[in-house]
């Protein structure tokens, strides 16, 4: 805190102006900062294809957002902001699962749909560009327990893992997970109810869930906010983060219901338990290279439900790795430090598990959009 | 605001912070207590009831006017998830089969 703090009208101006520049920039950035490529659809869901910044000089690679966020988390501002940009800038063909806005008729939608029907369906497209094998996949939240769940059901397909703030283990008992187990307890979040009268679980709802551990921080966030707005830069970055922050979207009832009921509430993954339609899927199924990114005060997914995943595959001992940050969810994996301490490790990481030594894709991938012809089973 | 006095200004910035503190420690305790859950429970069970009574209202003035109602589509939906889980059993079963050797197709005498 400053000694003195007096109102200085020219810079609570500076901060105003900067304020509505952030928010300009902000609903210019709303469809992503990368031009990109609608390659696939079904539905709400996406495949978002961004081509590498020069010849690809590695294979594709698939990255699988959270289901209760909008996909351009990975891709929120040009500048360093934008994860998919720098993995783009070292020549690796970038395609996105986007999950989409879920309307009525997906309440159904659950995690049978997103492991064994849309990613496979992905994976299709993807190969019908490139070259038919196992790509790389990296999946940020939720999207990397549901990365997960495709590496332990189909390990074949999947050449390298890396999780991003990915809980798997959800009885860990760390700070604000706990709370957030009790708070789903069977006694009182009468999940069936709410799922079976909202159909989708709303957003608003479930971030309301995320902000009740901290209120007062949540309250105060714009007000400790406004004094560093002089900073332009800052400016521009918390506005777009809010911009997607408060964007929150509908999660398909059913795929809610198994969330809270599966991993919140009896922790299936981690206990071998969790199955998908029918067939049980562990963790010990994986055997490709996995790179666990865990942030030290990440709050939603505290660094040991991350760090469990290590503990579960089966991948030998010198491919499983933790990338320790600072931070909480979502800065160190799209703030300005995320181009230093972030990208290089994850390149890093991807060339050492093969991804420089394999045969380029073709640089210009084919203009179909279809998947190919020859189906393969899901 | 002004503070001409940094004393001042000091003393009240640390009350604040002992506040917001305060405040912060008294709804973390409060929210693991059962009884602050099962009211927050109930809270949502209330909503559930408003919207449940918002959707059977909807339901009804739409069938009073023959016309096809949100329950209609969510049979349809039923049915279709019904159909598309069988298909997906009966690939899962092909996928398990084991591989039949192809066999060269006899002709056909006439």
């Amino acid at each position: 805190m400053a000694a003195t703090q007096t109102f200085d009208p020219a810079l609570e101006a500076r901060r105003a102006q900067n304020a509505a520049q952030g928010a300009l920039s902000a609903l210019r950035l709303l469809a992503g900062a990368t031009p990109h490529d609608e390659v696939w659809r079904s539905g709400p869901v996406r495949l978002r294809a961004y081509a590498p910044q020069g010849p690809a000089t590695r294979p594709p690679l698939l990255l699988v957002t959270p289901i209760i966020n909008r996909y351009r988390i990975v891709d929120l501002a040009p500048d360093g902001l934008s994860l998919v940009q720098g993995l783009t800038a070292a020549g690796i063909p970038v395609y996105v699962a986007d999950w989409g806005e879920p309307a009525a008729i997906d309440q159904g939608t659950d995690f049978e749909d997103y492991v064994l029907r849309y990613l496979p369906a992905m994976q299709r497209v993807i190969e019908a560009r490139h070259t038919p094998g196992p790509v790389d996949v990296i999946g940020y939240c939720l999207g990397g327990t549901i990365s997960v769940l495709y590496a332990a059901r189909f390990p074949e397909r999947v050449r390298a893992l890396v999780t991003l703030n990915t809980p798997v283990d959800f009885a860990t008992g760390e700070p604000h997970m706990d709370l957030l187990r009790e708070w789903v307890d069977a006694r009182w979040f009468p999940v069936e109810r709410l799922t079976a009268a909202f159909g989708n679980m709303p957003g608003r709802l479930i971030q309301q869930g995320f902000l009740w551990p901290t209120p007062i921080g949540s309250a105060l966030k714009f007000a400790r906010a406004w004094p560093k707005f002089d900073d332009a830069e800052f400016a521009h970055f918390f506005s777009v983060l809010e911009s997607w922050n408060q964007d929150a979207v509908d999660v398909p009832g059913a795929a809610y219901r198994r969330l809270i009921t599966t991993l919140y509430r009896s922790n299936d993954l981690v206990e071998r338990r969790f199955r998908l339609r029918e067939r049980l899927v562990t963790l010990d199924a994986i055997t490709c290279p996995v790179l666990a990114v865990t942030c030290a005060h990440d709050t939603i997914c505290p660094p040991g439900a991350a760090r469990a995943l290590l503990e579960h595959v089966s991948t030998p001992a010198d491919q499983r790795r933790e990338l320790a940050l600072s931070g909480g969810h979502i800065v160190p994996i799209v703030g300005k430090k995320a181009p230093q301490r972030l990208h290089p490790q994850l390149l890093e990481f991807l060339g050492v598990s093969g991804g420089l030594s394999e045969a380029p894709s073709p640089s210009q991938p084919s203009s179909s959009g279809s998947p190919p012809t020859g189906r393969r089973r899901a | 605001m002004i503070f001409p006095h940094e004393r001042f200004q000091k003393l009240f910035t640390e009350s604040a912070q002992r506040c917001e503190q305060w405040a912060a420690d008294w709804w973390s305790e409060h929210l693991r207590k059962p009884e602050t859950l099962s009211g927050m429970g109930d809270m949502l069970g209330a909503m559930c009831t408003l919207k449940e009574r918002w959707n059977k209202g909807l339901e009804q003035t739409w069938a009073h006017w023959r016309l096809p109602s949100a329950l209609d589509m969510e049979r349809l939906y039923e049915r279709l998830g019904e159909l598309e889980e069988h298909i997906a059993r009966l690939e899962d079963q092909l996928e398990d089969a084991p591989q039949r050797p192809q066999t060269p197709a006899q002709p056909v005498e006439a």
